[in-house]
């Protein structure tokens, strides 16, 4: 049963390096604006000057030129 | 893509609406395959193609705006190093980053196009948007471009950045969150205790298993600790404060129980004689930070303290050896030379020199018809051009002029206290806890029951602690301040519920909170107008920039049809041939007719007058019916309206006109004296009568808008629902005191216990969260009840 005089700070010391992840990471202002990223991730990145649809387009003209 | 965006789209049923506006329009400008309303938004539209931004319009359809006309030199202080060093967030060699308010932003597509700024201006290095706060944060290469270029390059997108007073004030606002973190450090230290203390739940010995008992136990003494000194920090500080200005709150038996709970463990524990309530103390404290985040539920776009510095523009323009310099307002002296274009505010008290004055003192005053003044006639601040360019000279220094005095007025310092039952509470259960505690100590130690009388005092302040009474309170008035932002009434601090169930005096102010800020019905009162008639008309008020021929403009309908013979006789009228007829449009008493009013005369036969009326807001009368509260209204306006006044207010009204903002103040005062005033106004010209007031309501057709200081913003398409919204405050209050009882039952129970020397750290355990839990779910449910019952009628959107 000593095992557990071990384990349990073990524990201890592992959830308390979420907390302090979680408060690093809420003092850095990750949390502080919870609305733009949400609608950030809608939009595309990499190439950002054409959306999906119009480089869909180009490649079809493409194919027609040829 | 379907996401939650604000915008209203038009139906494109019949009108065609432009590309990149979405505006509707009878005539359009077709250029690059699309229809655009005006050659801004082509330009727009220009820009962004050319950049290979067209993205912008496949994200959201119509998504721009029409920007505003860039005024040369509009942006010109920006170039001054120091007031952009006040502006900067930060800055470092060659780079800089400036964070800026940008009201435009509304939808995804703005998001889009801010972030892909550097496609279009190589030298913005990066740029984020804050989409609850409208905010761009942007970093640019300083040697390559200047701030001054990139605010004119969001105004020529549309998207104006909002530069004001108060942002060079040096003041960084600071981010608080430590709210967040000492919810987040008690959850994990109440977490951990709980799995710790679960041995002696189940019955752990003391005697046969002592290392282990004691190992848990020290670990438990450990993890309070920070909940105690960190986390209770507020209630430590706050009892401290309590007793130094010997008032109560319930702060303060709340402190009593923590120490009687922290303690008592470090003592039972050391003493290997217990296993300690740590965690209760570890649950209390997260519980009440936990109401605590309910309550404190802000609105960060929201700003409720505005005072005359974010009402004026930062810059203005000096003229001197007749060229046009621009300077920070702060910087202004008197004698200077300041030109004043049209729509722009007269940032300070001075005397007119150049040009003709029509100054609109709607937002000052609460008078709605614009002021002419003549060369040497004295302006006021605040007031705002409306006529084409002028020069005047400064009397007063921008911060000691008419309209900032109202400032230095005592309603402007110190805070309002709202809570009275908080106050009430604390000082019952500090008295009740102390008797009670001693009474019992005293009784056991008398009687020489065997239990220490110490031991019973501090079981008494344990169990005692109102925690579920402390809890009550901010979780209802959180959830209530939820439902009422939904309702369209925003409050700055929920507190100020309280103090709404109890108002007995409601005051209006008249111009932009009754009636509409900008649009006043106009009445032809006359012969009926042609389609012709309207055309001619309409044709030749096109040609005249005053206010009222504007607004006779935009109230007929018709084609525009050139104009000969135009002339405008000053404080008369105007006239012009239209189509072989002559028109005159003017003073009644300059057509030749008796009556006053603005009259209008084809080929010399008078047809009739325009009658220009305020127009008030919808469902007023409903509302105000409903209204059991003594009501008033403070106008700064003439009594010309009162009439129309007494008929909406069904004659049970106190009406006083041609208030001066000092009047109004003093007015509230006296009627707060006797009875708690709520003041409902719009303008700078009640600033001082909000404040003064118990609750000031600002009435706010755009909640980003400027509006003055105030306790609550009310958006004005909901100044309906004020009868809903004062009942639904004041059952939310019959809730907290309900509430309130089911916490007191809990007391009696868990003191029976205490007093008689029985109460085991697990009964405090499970009697602790139980009662949180259960008011929790009282308030949670009681308000969504309440909701239901109070806005039957789709108020709430």
């Amino acid at each position: 049963m000593s095992i557990i005089y071990p384990l349990a700070i073990l524990a201890i010391i592992l959830a308390g390096f979420f907390l302090v992840a979680f408060l690093f990471a809420l003092h850095s202002g990750q949390f502080d604006d919870t609305q733009t990223p949400a609608q950030r991730m809608l939009l595309d990145d990499g190439d950002q000057t054409q959306s999906p649809i119009s480089k869909k387009q180009n490649l079809n003209s493409n194919r027609r030129d040829k | 893509m379907e996401t939650t965006i604000s915008k209203q789209h038009f139906a494109t049923n019949e009108a065609i609406s432009c590309h990149h506006c979405g505006e509707k329009c009878e005539e359009t400008i077709n250029s690059f395959g699309f229809d655009f309303c005006c050659q801004g938004c082509v330009t727009v539209f220009d820009i962004l193609s050319s950049n290979g931004l067209e993205n912008y319009y496949k994200l959201e359809k119509s998504p721009g705006l029409t920007p505003t006309n860039l005024n040369n030199g509009k942006f010109a202080f920006l170039t001054d190093a120091e007031t952009a060093q006040k502006l900067y967030c930060f800055e470092s060699g060659n780079k800089a980053q400036v964070e800026l308010n940008i009201p435009a932003i509304h939808c995804i597509s703005c998001i889009w196009l801010l972030e892909n700024l550097s496609k279009i201006n190589p030298a913005v290095i990066r740029s984020e948007v804050n989409f609850g706060k409208k905010t761009a944060r942007i970093l640019f290469n300083s040697e390559e471009t200047n701030l001054q270029k990139v605010a004119e390059l969001l105004t020529s997108l549309g998207y104006e950045p909002d530069f004001n007073l108060a942002d060079t004030d040096g003041k960084k606002k600071k981010v608080d969150r430590s709210l967040i973190s000492k919810i987040a450090v008690a959850g994990f230290c109440f977490g951990n205790i709980m799995l710790f203390s679960f041995p002696h739940y189940l019955g752990l010995d003391l005697n046969t298993n002592a290392t282990t008992a004691k190992f848990f136990s020290i670990l438990n003494l450990v993890l309070g600790i920070p909940v105690f000194f960190y986390c209770g920090l507020d209630y430590i500080k706050s009892a401290f404060n309590l007793v130094k200005n010997k008032t109560y709150s319930l702060d303060l038996p709340i402190f009593l129980g923590m120490i009687a709970l922290f303690f008592q463990s470090y003592y039972e524990i050391l003493t290997a004689t217990g296993a300690g309530y740590m965690d209760s103390l570890a649950g209390l404290m997260f519980f009440l930070l936990l109401g605590r985040f309910f309550q404190q539920k802000t609105y960060n776009r929201l700003s409720f303290e505005r005072d005359y510095k974010s009402f004026f523009p930062l810059w203005t323009t000096v003229v001197q050896d007749n060229q046009e310099l621009s300077k920070p307002l702060n910087k202004v002296e008197i004698g200077n030379l300041l030109k004043i274009r049209s729509s722009e505010l007269i940032p300070t008290d001075a005397i007119l020199k150049k040009g003709m004055a029509q100054v609109d003192y709607s937002f000052v005053t609460g008078e709605t018809d614009p002021q002419n003044v003549k060369i040497g006639e004295k302006l006021f601040a605040g007031g705002r051009q409306c006529g084409a360019s002028i020069e005047i000279e400064v009397t007063n220094k921008p911060d000691h002029s008419y309209l900032t005095q109202l400032w230095q007025n005592t309603a402007f310092e110190g805070n309002k206290n709202y809570s009275l039952l908080n106050i009430k509470a604390g000082l019952f259960f500090t008295v009740a806890i102390t008797l009670i505690a001693s009474s019992a100590a005293l009784a056991h130690y008398v009687l020489n029951t065997g239990h220490s009388a110490i031991q019973v005092f501090t079981s008494v302040a344990i169990v005692a602690c109102p925690c579920a009474l402390a809890l009550s309170a901010p979780l209802t008035l959180g959830f209530a301040t939820r439902v009422l932002s939904k309702a369209g009434l925003f409050l700055k601090d929920s507190a100020a519920i309280e103090q709404l169930s109890r108002i007995q005096n409601i005051v209006f102010d008249k111009t932009g909170t009754l009636s509409e800020a900008n649009s006043k019905s106009l009445n032809f009162i006359g012969k009926k107008l042609t389609t012709t008639e309207e055309s001619l008309i309409k044709s030749l008020v096109a040609q005249s920039g005053h206010p009222t021929s504007r607004q006779i403009h935009n109230s007929l309908a018709g084609a525009i049809k050139d104009v000969s013979d135009f002339k405008e006789i000053k404080a008369s009228g105007i006239t012009g041939t239209v189509e072989g007829h002559v028109v005159r449009l003017g003073k009644n008493s300059w057509l030749n007719q008796t009556s006053t009013g603005t009259g209008v005369e084809i080929d010399g036969i008078f047809l009739g007058q325009f009658e220009l009326k305020a127009s008030y807001r919808t469902g007023l009368q409903n509302m105000l019916a409903k209204l059991k509260q003594k009501l008033f209204i403070l106008s700064g306006d003439n009594d010309s309206e009162k009439q129309t006044l007494e008929s909406l207010f069904q004659e049970k009204i106190d009406m006083h006109f041609e208030q001066s903002p000092q009047d109004k103040l003093s007015f509230i005062n006296e009627l707060k004296a006797q009875k708690d005033t709520m003041m409902l106004g719009d303008g700078l010209n009640d600033a001082g009568a909000l404040q003064a007031a118990n609750i000031g309501v600002a009435v706010a057709d755009n909640i980003h808008a400027f509006f003055p200081a105030c306790d609550a913003i009310l958006k004005a398409q909901n100044l309906k629902n004020l009868d809903s919204l004062l009942s639904f405050t004041k059952h939310s209050m019959s809730l907290i005191k309900f509430c309130f009882l089911i916490s007191i039952l809990y007391n009696i129970v868990g003191l029976s216990f205490a007093v008689t020397g029985n109460l085991t750290p697990l009964l405090s355990a499970i009697l602790m969260p139980l009662s949180s839990l259960s008011i929790l779910i009282i308030s949670a449910t009681g308000v969504a009840i309440l909701k239901k019952l109070t806005f039957r009628n789709g108020e709430l959107k």
